[in-house]
Parts: structure tokens; C-alpha cells; sequence
């Protein structure tokens, strides 16, 4: 293997978006040159973590999020920028690296692709950032010209003395500014709402030109000098292990086919775990099996030699596993054996009272979040150091891999980050980082490219888990409930009880029991909406069938449970828990409104009405929304989703035209997890393995969709995931509506079919 | 030795014709625009031109490409910007952009046979997949496309 060379032409591609790295370099071994890594323009001035001024006045901004789809590229620049003053057009961005992030106590505050949090937690901070940045440079102009700071303006990349008509641009000042004392956060002096030129703003996203011209250099595109290629599958059980590998299967195979034993391990957990909480409670461990990589010098030549191996698994304790007869166990242990979580009033004698008592039993499969881009990690070990470049949404826990896997001091990680084809929780598991690195350190001094077929990307995911819930409530002679119960019990998860207890339609008297198994094989993993999307539509599906024993109206019926005087008095955060209540009443009745609930609809023609947020906790915000889908249904022509009206209050948005793309994104996600999408397992191992078995929605079937965003001047809320559940929420309802099936279990097309 | 055309340009390549089209173009040409999303046929995320007919190239192995003339999305509109990517930037069309050099190169491929199509023959003539959603944003972008009556370019 030759050295590698490195040249820039390996590192930028795509000119936008590159990975990270202006302030540190990259050295490999062998290489004389300590070569600056990726941009071409000298370092520049760095100021506070998050700003690079460069001499020729451009500007870089730190984006300490991977781009997935959700806009960060562009809202987070926006939201830096507006305090910043420079000029959008000449603004270049560059991901955060994670290494700084670390030694730089969590610089850059939320830093994984998770909760669809971007704008909500880093809204403050990126805008103080900003002003603080701003702030210094005017204090070294001021110092500079030898006039008051007051005098002085920041506009478009320069400070403007306007009684003298002197103008210093911040390339000139960059270097006195970084000396300067760092203005405190909490006192710096934000724009009014009214006077924002950037948020709020529906600005082009900064990285269409690139996308539409094949000029994004994804994780998948990254590619070095003398690099080499990999292939891997794990166990095609889950838990079982590798007993032997026959690699004269494959010796004469072309492109020097090099087999690399990949061992099972513990990769870490899917999210950032804060001090002194339970890991196994705010995210889920990240387990992965053993595995066989091929490395060679095409990815094709690899895949190649892969399918050709033989390999000898020992199945392992799950190879009878059938997530059929699993479903029965967790259907069982939620009709008794699941724990109560959380009780109020009297669920006992409510129910025993009850004029009519209704019970339903629901379930949610197994998922793949599926992005569009196959799992993939490149990575370099040698020297003693190690490089990985990645779109992990989790990229500070991929540089922990890093130095811990190759067992070198933190300082020797470099984690280089580049966009992904789509994330949905997907790349928060770094089993493909961990997998890379492994295969580098057998692999020392070559870079390596590890990619993953889609068939082995849909076999061994992080799925979201298989679930069962019972339903059981009351009704008096009125036709009001009285009585509200759920019991869950699902696969390997973490901690998702809040799909049930955190459903505000709730009567004076509940009970809510949890069970999750965390040793059931498949390993657990994020997808968009998480619990929210596997349970807001089992409640809104029990609440239908509830309403229908009464003969009651929709709203009128929803109203009725959405009734602050139903919260115990004597509960914590009470105040919270009443605005929830209002703000879904808020929703409600816009939608209603706007949403043309009363229109007039045909024969064979369905509409269904949800409300919802993804509020974990009481402390916890959300934006709230509310979907009305509306459908048709034929004996010839089969379902058609004809219209999806959705409505949310986010808070403050940072770029409308960002948020509705996200918001029908999320339409279109929803469909696709309510209509096809389930994983099911026998003998241990999933049945399906591409788009034929695991389809995802198309255009013929994309609905048309009206999104209204209600104007607000509160902190920006969530918005990536939001779509997701009350679409399959309003989706089921919506079928029942219209003389369908009531569905008790996903995905619909199934049920229709049969 | 085997010949293929590419974005105008010829190439001589010593590679197994078995090998798909996809990764000749991506890893022996260095042309990256070009898709990986399932490798079977079922996505289009490898969507290029072959003497103008869109063909996944995933399923299509560079021998069967051997003489023909191959546009790739870094070919499209080679002078110039393609009408379709241009309409797809007004309309704002990409999220994560991953199946966008794929799907543009279906719907300009699927323009050219059919200039003014309605919104059924587009639902039908266009199947990629989008994981993100952006269907809407395409349709669009297709219509407008095909009212500045240059998309069939
Ligand atoms: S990668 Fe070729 S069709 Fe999916
Ligand atoms: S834009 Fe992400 S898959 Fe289409």
C-alpha cells in the first residue's frame, strides 16, 4: 500500500458543506507536510468556538450539528448571524469539531441530531454568541480609532464610525478582538423581535445549489488517496457470534480481498446522557453483534467478495426468535403483568361503576428508520492517531469510539463530520463507527471506507420496538368518560412510558402501567416522533372507539376531556399541565376552523382530527399541533389519502419555508411508517431486506397538504419529528371514518389487504 | 478494455463488465453525484441517462453501457443549468438532497418524453424514492418546469 498523499482535492468536493476543521490540522504518517485541513483560505481568527474571521473578511460559523435533512446549515447560521451583522451572501459554515466540544466544557450545548431540539436549545446561546463576537470586534475598533464604543456600528462584516465616516472591517479588528475580555453572555444586548433582518426569514437554504448539482460530499462520497474499501455483515441473528470464517473462500478474488473479524461490543448509548441521571432511562445502550468485514480496493470487489465468503455463525440464543409469538408475550404481560407507572383518582371503582366499560387491545411492529443513505464510516488509524470522518447524528460519541477503540489520548481523535442522506434517529447508534474504526486499526496506516448494503442496513438496524398496549375505559350514562387505562409492555426500548401517561385527554380517574424488556434481541433504536409515533395513535384510536359508543361529536368529544378541572390539584407543575391542556384546545379549534373539519365529504370518504406535542415531561416544551387527514376508500381503487391539513404552534420560527418542508417531510414519514412499514422476524433473523419488503412511500401517493404555522413570539419548539404522529394519528380515524377496518395494529396496508 | 461515454467524455476502462454501471461511475470516474441508496433497482437514487433514457444504474452493468453515450447529473445541462434544476431550485425542492441527482435525472429524462405531462402521468412517470418527502416540492418543480416549456430539454 502507497502512502497516502494527501491533497485537498481528497478532502473538498463539495465547497459548502465540508467537514470540520480550519483550527486544527491533520498529519499522516509519512506525510512531510503538516497539511491544513480542509479550507483553503489561511486558518483565520477564531473568536468564542463559533466564529472564524477570515483576512479576506469572509466569515465562517461553526454548525455544531450534523446536516441531515433538517435545514441546520442554513437556521443555525441564521441564528448566529443575526446578532453576528455580516454579510449572508459571503458566509461559509463548517461543522463543529467534537474534540473542541469536549475539551471546551460542551461549547456548543446540543450537540446530537436528537428530540428535534436544534433551534430550541441553541436559539440563545448561537444569538449571545453572536453578540458577544460582535461586541468584541466593536471594542477593538473603539480601541482602534480611539472613539467610544457607543459611536460605533456593526454592519455587513464591518464597524462603521459614522461621524467620521471611518469603516474598519472585522477581518482588520479580528485579531485585537480575540484579546479582548469576553463580554458576559447574560449581558449582551439582543435585537428586538421586530428588528431581526435573518430569523424568521424563509432564506433559500444554503445548500440547494450543491444538492441539485450532485456536489454534496456526503459520508458515503468521502474518499482519500490510497483508500480502501469495506463490507461488513453482522451475525444474521441477533446475539450470535462468529465460530469461523473459510478465507480461502475468497484469496483469488480480485482487488486483494482482506478479511477482518468485527467484534460484538458495547458501542455506548443512542444520546447524550446528563450528569448524574441513568443512562438506561434518557437513552438506550447501543449493542451490536459480531461481524465479518472484506476490505479491498473497490467497494464493489468488497461486496464482492463478502457475498462469497463462507462463514460459519452459531446462531446464537434468539435463533428460534419470531416476532410473532413475541407480540403474544408482550400482549400478555400488558394484560397483567406490566407495573403501574401512574395512578390518579380511582381506576378501580371507576371502572367497576362505569354504565359502559370498552377494552381494546393494540400493537406497533418493528421498525427501520431507513434513511436513504446506507450506513458508512471512514476511517484512519495510524501513528498513533485517528481520524474518522462520519454523519453520525451522535458525532461526540463517535469521537469517544475513536480514542477509546484505538486507545489513545483524546486529543489524538479527530472526528471529521459531512452531511448525511437522511438520519430519523438511524445514525444516533454508532455501531457503524465503531465498525470502521475497527476495521482501520486492523487496516493501520490505509484509509478505509466502510459501507453497508441496504440489505444489511434493514437486517441489522436499531429498531423501534415491538409494542402491545390494552386499553380499558369507562363511560357513565351521559356518555362522558370517566375512566381512562392503558398498559404497555414493548421490546427492548428505552424508557417510552411517556406515549401513554403524557396523553393530556385524560378523566379524573387513570391508570397507566409500563413494562419494557430490555434484553428481548433486537436492540432498540431511535425513529422520528419516537414514543409519541408508536402511541398517539393507539390513544386517538381508543378514544374514537370510545366516542363512537357515545355517538358524540369529535371536537365537541375531545373538548370534553381537555378540561383543566380534571387535573389533580394537588399535583407538581399544575400551572404546566393546565397550559398543555389549553394550548391543545388552542390547536384543536384552529384546526377545526382552518382545517375545514365541517366541510361537506362524499360517500366512501373519511376524516379523522388529532392533536398532540411531544412533551416527555411536564417541564419539558413542545410545540402542539393539529392534523386532519382526510381519505377515500374504494373496494377497486383501495385507501387514498387525499389531504393532510396540519397546523403548529413552534414558538418562534427561525426559517418558515425550512419548517413546512420539515412539516410535510414529516407527512410523508408518516405515511410511510402508518401504511408499509414493519419489520417482522423469524428464526431469528428479519424477513425483509430492501424497498420491495420494506416500501417506502412514493410520489403517486403523496396527498396534497396544507400546513398553517400560527404566529408566535416564544422561544422556538420542536419541529423535525412533530408531523409524524398526529398524521397516523387523524390517518386511523380518518379510515374508520370512512367504513373502514378499525386498526388496532400497522401497518395499514396490510390489514387492507387482507 | 471497454468504452463508455460519459458527460461527453471518453473513457477506456480496464473493469469486469459485470460490475454496475453506479460504481464505474462513481469510484473508476470520481463521479459522485451519482446515488447509492438500495442497490437493486428499487429507489432511483442512481438514476443516469444512457443515450438519453433514464436507467438505474445499480441494475445496469457497465457492459451494457459499453458505446453508449452516458449523462451523469454532474452532465446535465452541461453549459448551462438544466431548466429542471432549475425549477427545482426555485421551488426548493432538496431536505437532505440525497435522492435529488437521482430524481431530477428521472424527471428531466421523463420531460423529454413527455413535455407537458399531467399530474397523474407524473405521479406515474416518476417513481423514485424520497425518504425525506419532498414529493410535493417535485411535483412542482416539474410542472414549472414543464410551463417554461423547456423541460423537455
Ligand atoms: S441505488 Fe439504484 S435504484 Fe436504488
Ligand atoms: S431529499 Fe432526502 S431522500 Fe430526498
Amino acid at each position: 500500500m502507497k502512502e497516502p498523499v494527501l491533497t485537498r482535492r481528497g478532502f473538498v468536493t463539495g465547497a459548502l458543506v465540508t467537514a470540520a476543521g480550519v483550527s486544527f490540522t491533520l498529519s499522516l504518517a509519512g506525510c512531510k507536510d503538516r497539511t491544513k485541513l480542509p479550507d483553503d483560505s489561511e486558518p483565520g481568527v477564531e473568536l468564542l468556538s463559533w466564529v472564524v474571521i477570515h483576512r479576506d473578511n469572509s466569515v465562517t460559523l461553526r454548525v455544531p450539528q450534523t446536516e441531515i435533512g433538517q435545514g441546520v446549515l442554513t437556521t443555525i447560521p441564521q441564528m448566529l448571524a443575526e446578532e453576528l451583522e455580516v454579510d449572508w451572501s459571503t458566509l461559509k459554515s463548517e461543522f463543529y469539531d467534537p474534540a473542541v466540544n469536549a475539551t471546551r466544557g460542551n461549547v456548543y450545548v446540543w450537540t446530537a441530531v436528537l428530540s428535534s431540539h436544534s433551534a430550541q436549545t441553541l436559539f440563545e446561546p448561537t444569538q449571545r454568541a453572536g453578540a458577544q463576537v460582535r461586541t468584541m470586534l466593536i471594542r477593538a475598533a473603539a480601541a482602534r480609532l480611539k472613539v467610544p464604543e457607543v459611536e460605533l456600528e456593526a454592519v455587513k462584516g464591518a464597524i462603521h464610525h459614522k461621524a467620521s465616516g471611518k469603516k474598519l472591517s472585522y477581518a482588520s479588528v479580528a485579531e485585537a478582538a480575540a484579546k479582548m475580555p469576553i463580554p458576559d453572555p447574560k449581558t449582551v444586548k439582543l435585537k428586538d423581535a421586530a428588528d431581526r433582518q435573518l430569523v424568521g426569514k424563509a432564506i433559500p437554504r444554503r445548500d440547494v445549489d450543491a444538492a441539485i448539482h450532485g456536489k454534496i460530499t456526503y459520508g458515503i462520497d468521502f474518499e482519500l488517496p490510497g483508500m480502501r474499501f469495506a463490507a461488513a455483515r453482522q451475525s444474521p441473528t441477533f446475539g450470535g457470534k462468529l465460530r469461523s470464517i473459510d478465507k480461502g473462500s475468497i484469496k483469488d478474488m480480485p482487488g486483494n480481498p482482506k478479511v477482518v473479524e468485527i467484534k460484538g461490543a458495547k458501542v455506548g448509548y443512542n444520546g447524550p446522557v446528563p450528569e448524574g441521571e441513568d443512562p438506561d432511562v434518557w437513552a438506550a445502550p447501543v449493542k451490536m453483534d459480531d461481524a465479518v468485514a472484506v476490505v479491498a480496493d473497490s467497494w464493489w470487489q468488497a461486496k464482492t467478495a463478502l457475498d462469497a465468503l463462507a462463514i460459519d455463525w452459531d446462531a446464537g440464543p434468539h435463533a428460534k426468535f419470531s416476532s410473532a409469538e413475541y407480540l403474544k408475550t408482550l400482549a400478555n404481560q400488558a394484560r397483567s403483568d406490566a407495573p403501574v407507572v401512574v395512578e390518579a383518582g380511582d381506576a378501580r371503582s371507576a371502572l367497576a361503576n362505569a354504565a359502559k366499560t370498552l377494552s381494546a387491545e393494540y400493537s406497533y411492529p418493528y421498525m427501520d428508520p431507513a434513511p436513504l443513505e446506507p450506513m458508512n464510516c471512514s476511517a484512519y488509524v495510524d501513528g498513533g492517531e485517528v481520524h474518522i470522518w462520519t454523519n453520525s447524528q451522535f458525532p461526540d460519541d463517535a469521537w469517544r469510539i475513536a480514542h477509546s477503540l484505538v486507545g489513545v489520548s483524546p486529543d489524538k481523535a479527530h472526528v471529521h463530520i459531512l452531511p448525511a442522506g437522511g438520519g430519523f434517529g438511524r445514525r444516533l447508534q454508532n455501531d457503524f463507527v465503531h465498525q470502521a474504526v475497527q476495521i482501520a486499526l486492523a487496516c493501520k496506516g490505509t484509509p478505509v471506507k466502510l459501507l453497508l448494503t441496504r440489505e444489511e442496513c434493514v437486517r441489522k438496524s436499531y429498531y423501534a420496538p415491538i409494542t402491545a398496549a390494552r386499553f380499558e375505559a369507562g363511560l357513565d350514562g351521559a356518555g362522558n368518560v370517566t375512566v381512562w387505562t392503558c398498559s404497555v409492555a414493548s421490546g427492548t426500548s428505552a424508557e417510552q412510558s411517556y406515549g401513554e401517561t403524557r396523553f393530556p385527554f385524560q378523566p379524573p380517574n387513570v391508570r397507566f402501567a409500563y413494562k419494557r424488556n430490555p434484553d428481548s434481541p433486537l436492540p432498540f433504536g431511535w425513529m422520528r416522533g419516537v414514543g409519541f409515533t408508536q402511541h398517539l395513535w393507539m390513544n386517538f384510536g381508543f378514544l374514537d372507539e370510545l366516542r363512537l359508543l357515545t355517538g358524540r361529536d369529535v371536537p365537541e368529544f375531545y373538548r370534553s376531556l381537555l378540561d383543566p378541572s380534571y387535573i389533580p390539584a394537588d399535583i407538581e407543575d399544575r400551572d404546566i399541565a393546565v397550559a398543555r391542556v389549553k394550548n391543545h384546545l388552542k390547536l384543536l379549534d384552529f384546526a377545526i376552523q382552518k382545517g375545514r373539519w365541517h366541510a361537506p365529504k362524499g360517500r366512501g370518504r373519511g376524516r379523522g382530527l388529532a392533536v398532540g406535542d411531544t412533551s416527555y415531561y411536564p417541564s419539558y416544551p413542545s410545540s402542539t399541533k393539529a392534523a386532519i387527514v382526510d381519505v377515500s376508500l374504494d373496494e377497486q381503487a383501495g385507501l387514498r389519502v387525499d389531504h393532510v391539513f396540519l397546523a403548529i404552534d413552534a414558538g418562534t420560527v427561525i426559517n418558515p419555508d425550512i419548517v413546512h418542508a420539515q412539516l410535510e417531510g414529516g407527512i410523508a414519514y408518516a405515511l410511510t411508517t402508518a401504511l408499509h412499514s414493519e419489520i417482522t422476524v423469524e428464526n431469528g433473523q428479519v424477513q425483509q431486506s430492501n424497498f420491495h419488503d420494506y416500501p417506502i412511500l412514493k410520489l403517486d401517493r403523496m396527498p396534497a397538504v396544507t400546513i398553517e404555522i400560527l404566529p408566535s413570539t416564544e422561544p422556538p419548539a420542536s419541529i423535525g419529528e412533530d408531523a409524524v404522529p398526529v398524521t397516523i394519528a387523524a390517518l386511523v380515524n380518518a379510515i374508520a371514518d370512512a367504513g373502514g377496518p378499525r386498526l388496532r395494529t400497522l401497518p395499514v396496508a396490510k390489514i387492507l389487504a387482507s | 478494455m471497454l468504452e463508455i461515454e460519459v458527460n461527453g467524455t471518453k473513457h477506456r476502462l480496464d473493469v469486469d463488465p459485470a460490475v454496475p454501471l453506479l460504481w464505474v461511475l462513481r469510484d473508476s470516474l470520481g463521479l459522485k453525484g451519482t446515488k447509492f441508496g438500495c442497490g437493486a433497482g428499487l429507489c432511483g437514487a442512481c438514476t443516469v441517462h444512457v443515450d438519453g433514457a433514464a436507467v438505474r444504474s445499480c441494475a445496469y452493468s457497465v457492459g451494457q453501457a459499453a458505446g453508449s453515450k452516458i449523462t451523469s447529473i454532474e452532465g446535465l445541462g452541461a453549459s448551462s443549468e438544466h431548466p429542471v434544476q432549475a425549477a427545482w431550485r426555485e421551488a426548493g425542492v432538496p431536505q437532505c438532497g440525497y435522492c435529488q441527482p437521482g430524481m431530477i435525472m428521472a424527471a428531466a429524462a421523463f420531460l423529454r418524453n413527455n413535455p407537458s405531462p399531467s399530474d397523474e402521468e407524473i405521479a406515474q412517470g416518476v417513481t423514485n424514492i424520497c425518504r425525506c418527502g419532498t414529493y410535493n416540492r417535485i411535483r412542482k418543480a416539474i410542472r414549472s418546469a414543464a410551463q417554461s416549456g423547456r423541460g423537455g430539454q
